[in-house]
């Protein structure tokens, strides 16, 4: 298992990824609080660890992260 | 550190229910990311249980601060400790309907006690899939069942409420609803077909159940009819064979039709701009 310290701006779509070794997870939340404390004032960012097999099936179950509108979409035709 | 009990927790949520998500203190953070990290630990175990016991990909995720404070606000009666989402896993996969209801029932078996959610029955605002939730050492946490195409629409919904307003999960108009979007269509326009692609989706998986059934026992009679031609009231059979067979085809060409209504829906949203 990994962790993703996942930060991505809901405004612009931008995406930034740190990965985690599985005994490292407790870092990965703290890291994620810092971030949390340091943008309090722009709601338009969101900071969030998410555990996965890999980075692969991270993308796939939360793919908003990874994907415009336009690409999900495409995967449904 | 000692862990917070079920009055101290509760008492946060008011407390960062009173303030928002924008103007937490220091101290409501400290308890806060506390409460998230012994989460974040019953998680994990979870995780790993369902990944090895199942065999699927599972991918797991401690609530933001930001998306719990709002939950708070939206949910003036819901106490933090009984937040069913602090902590939640995710499993996405190929299935029909029944495989879903098994997979359900499968992780049901692993947490005795669960409770299952059927947002298929009962869809929020569009959303479906099915949620499982367990409590594991006094914690709970929410285990999402999705279908690739409940999960498709999820995402699809998500991303666009980054760019035309978070509210549209909760079945709020879109920012700007008149704007323009391409094919002469508005953002209310796509928020209105993702609605119907949600119930339409819906009746694809339910279908496609009986739809395997009905042919299986459709072909065996045939089948049969073939190796014992002396059948009594053969004609009759003959017949009743032929007009069934007629019936799931044309069931089938509707069937058909759906999908490619889904497919097109989204092909059309694949040039939105």
């Amino acid at each position: 298992m990994s962790y993703y310290l996942v930060v991505y701006d809901r405004s612009t779509g931008a995406v930034e990824v740190e990965e985690f070794a599985d005994q490292q997870r407790d870092l990965a939340l703290h890291r994620r609080f810092v971030h949390e404390r340091e943008q309090r004032n722009r709601p338009e960012i969101e900071v969030v660890v998410l555990g996965a097999e890999s980075r692969e099936a991270l993308e796939r179950t939360h793919a908003r992260y990874f994907k415009t509108v336009q690409e999900l979409a495409k995967s449904g035709t | 550190m000692a862990e917070l009990s079920r009055s101290q927790i509760d008492k946060l949520g008011r407390r960062l229910r009173r303030a928002g998500p924008n103007n937490l203190s220091d101290e409501e953070r400290d308890l806060l990311e506390r409460l998230v990290a012994a989460h974040g630990t019953v998680l994990a175990t979870v995780q790993l249980r369902l990944a090895k016991e199942l065999g699927l990909p599972v991918t797991s995720r401690t609530k933001t601060t930001g998306t719990l404070v709002e939950k708070l606000q939206r949910s003036p009666s819901m106490a933090l400790s009984r937040m069913q989402d602090i902590a939640g896993a995710r499993l996405v996969a190929e299935m029909n309907r029944t495989e879903q209801d098994q997979l359900v029932a499968r992780i049901v078996e692993l947490f005795p006690g669960a409770d299952v959610k059927d947002r298929r029955a009962e869809p929020s605002h569009g959303y479906r899939a099915v949620h499982v939730i367990v409590e594991v050492d006094q914690r709970l946490v929410e285990i999402q069942v999705r279908t690739v195409l409940q999960d498709l629409w999820a995402q699809v919904v998500e991303r666009l409420a980054d760019r035309w307003g978070r509210g549209i999960r909760y079945g709020d108009l879109p920012n700007d609803p008149d704007a323009e979007v391409g094919g002469g269509n508005t953002r209310r326009d796509v928020i209105e077909g993702l609605m119907t692609q949600s119930e339409v989706t819906d009746k694809i998986e339910q279908d496609a159940v009986g739809m395997v059934k009905a042919e299986a026992r459709l072909v065996a009679a045939e089948r049969r009819l073939e190796s014992a031609p002396t059948t009594p009231n053969l004609l009759e059979v003959q017949e009743y064979t032929a007009e069934t067979r007629r019936m799931f085809e044309e069931f089938k060409n509707e069937h058909r039709a759906l999908e490619e209504q889904v497919r097109g829906f989204f092909l059309a949203l694949s040039s939105l701009e």
